[in-house]
């Protein structure tokens, strides 16, 4: 997620709508964690190590009419340095359908902080327009990362598993 | 009277564009989708159509994934390679494009680019497994089973690998081809300024931000450190590495990307960057870049409006003939 720029993508109301945009009604429900469901997650998540941190989970259950088309959690991950947060919605058939970035925390995955990088600049009026980061709109790489999003969205899978296609929750 | 009308009408042309440009507003959103990041920035007038406009572009890469996957047994085209070595077979009208415009890259490439890698990939995927170097027999094997002239593909809508063993790999297209079904998407929706970034390897710019004369896009050097800016507008641009990703084998490093016709992954470190009109097309040429440096600039420069940067561990980067006179490179660091 290196090229995204720190902020605010979506809100907590827009995020489920943006996983499924077929749907036309969320039901909210905030799983509590607890030693049980971290096993389980950990369990079915097999050689993918993840933190497990949070004390709760806010998931949604996405309908269309009365048909429920999905599950959604949102989820936090570290970046490269800092948390991301994300929603990651799964379909009926237990498979991603889509993932959407809510909150970003690191200005170009910290390239632009990079001490080595910033060397350059030694000297120069960090206002000086003609920096060449200020106005950059995206970074090309090769090297991307996104294990991130990728350990979060099992972990959203592994989740959304035990409680909804496994567990009670299940509506 | 008359001077009121052209007061009246200096007025209109003042306030006119700066009224317009006020009320654009933008909306960004990254999604995931294909095993990486989709980010979308959109200028739009009204903000509900522009995030509506995501949901579709995104629902479209979703279907697509669906077809182009080879992760998913019940994609298309893990039919197609299921299939390999049993006959000709129906595939969807978007595989069949692709696999077309493959087939065509691979020609004027000299098969340097070529799809049907997929049995080169498994070997070494395998190697990194168990931690040693395939055997020449192997190798033989896998090379056997790679070669674009054995897929064949028969109009309408038939798609057929003619040797088992066969097996097709999107990966180095795929997403360009997205890339370019979400330009489509976006302009036939009338966005007239949009940058559709997929994986940070395929990027789609229409028009340019408020203001600006073009998206300024840094590319990243073997090192990542930030090495040059390019300004697009209304054109792609893929970027390929052979250090982004690799296989660690008895402690060397070896390349995602593999010499179709050597059988073996690239070792040294180089980026190639490839400026077109298409970002299928730009991602595809990507790779014959990585695979021979500069050396693959002519065979680049043989295709209309498609421009190309090379760069290498060391040494100055290497531009294609007519890069100069088409596009921007603003260099950020030095080596």
């Amino acid at each position: 997620m290196a090229s995204a720029q720190e902020g605010i993508f979506l809100k907590e109301e827009e995020a489920p709508k943006a996983v499924f945009p077929d749907a036309t009604s969320f039901l909210r429900k905030v799983i509590p964690s607890n030693d049980d469901l971290k096993d389980k997650i950990k369990q079915r998540m097999g050689k993918t190590l993840t933190s497990l941190w949070e004390d709760s989970y806010v998931t949604f259950v996405a309908k269309k009419g009365e048909t429920i088309l999905g599950y959604a959690a949102i989820i936090e991950e570290i970046g490269k340095h800092r948390p991301i947060t994300f929603i990651v919605g799964v379909g009926l058939d237990r498979k991603i359908r889509d993932a959407a970035l809510m909150v970003y925390r690191e200005a170009y995955g910290g390239e632009v902080r990079d001490r080595r990088f910033l060397q350059q600049y030694k000297g120069k009026d960090l206002k000086d327009p003609l920096l060449p980061y200020r106005d950059i709109q995206n970074i090309s790489s090769a090297t991307m990362s996104v294990e991130a999003i990728g350990r979060g969205s099992k972990k959203a899978l592994a989740l959304l598993e035990v409680v909804y296609f496994e567990g009670t929750e299940r509506k | 009277m008359k001077s009121t009308k052209i007061l009246l009408l200096l007025l209109l042309i003042a306030l006119g564009p700066e009224k317009s440009a006020a009320a654009l507003r933008e909306v960004r959103e990254v999604h995931y989708q294909m095993g990486t990041y989709l980010e979308f920035t959109l200028w739009h007038h009204e903000p509900e159509t522009a995030k509506r406009l995501i949901r579709d572009a995104v629902r479209e890469v979703h279907r697509l994934d669906e077809i182009f996957s080879n992760y998913d047994p019940d994609s298309a085209l893990s039919r197609l390679n299921q299939h390999a070595g049993a006959g000709a077979m129906r595939v969807p009208a978007e595989l069949f494009a692709l696999l077309s415009t493959a087939r065509e890259f691979s020609e004027k490439t000299g098969g340097i680019f070529d799809v049907t890698v997929g049995p080169l990939m498994e070997l070494w995927r395998k190697a990194e497994e168990e931690n040693r170097l395939p055997s020449g027999k192997h190798l033989a094997q896998a090379l056997a089973a790679v070669g674009y002239r054995n897929l064949m593909l028969y109009r309408p809508d038939e798609a057929e690998l003619t040797r088992g063993g066969m097996s097709v790999d999107l990966g180095g297209i795929g997403k360009g081809y997205a890339v370019d079904r979400v330009t489509d998407i976006m302009r036939a929706a009338g966005v007239m300024t949009a940058l559709i970034n997929f994986g940070g390897s395929s990027i789609s710019a229409i028009g340019a931000p408020p203001g600006k004369h073009g998206w300024k896009i840094a590319v990243q050097d073997t090192d990542e450190r930030l090495r040059g800016a390019i300004h697009l507008r209304d054109t792609a641009l893929s970027t390929s590495g052979s250090m982004g990703r690799w296989w660690t084998i008895d402690g060397k490093k070896y390349g995602h990307l593999i010499h179709p016709i050597g059988g073996t992954p690239i070792t040294e470190a180089r980026t190639a960057v490839v400026i077109t009109r298409s970002a299928t097309r730009a991602e595809a040429l990507t790779k014959p870049l990585v695979l021979l440096g500069k050396n693959a600039l002519p065979t680049i420069e043989t295709f209309s409006d498609t421009d190309a940067i090379v760069l290498a561990a060391s040494g100055e980067p290497a531009f294609s003939r007519q890069f100069r006179g088409r596009s921007s490179w603003k260099e950020i660091s030095k080596k």
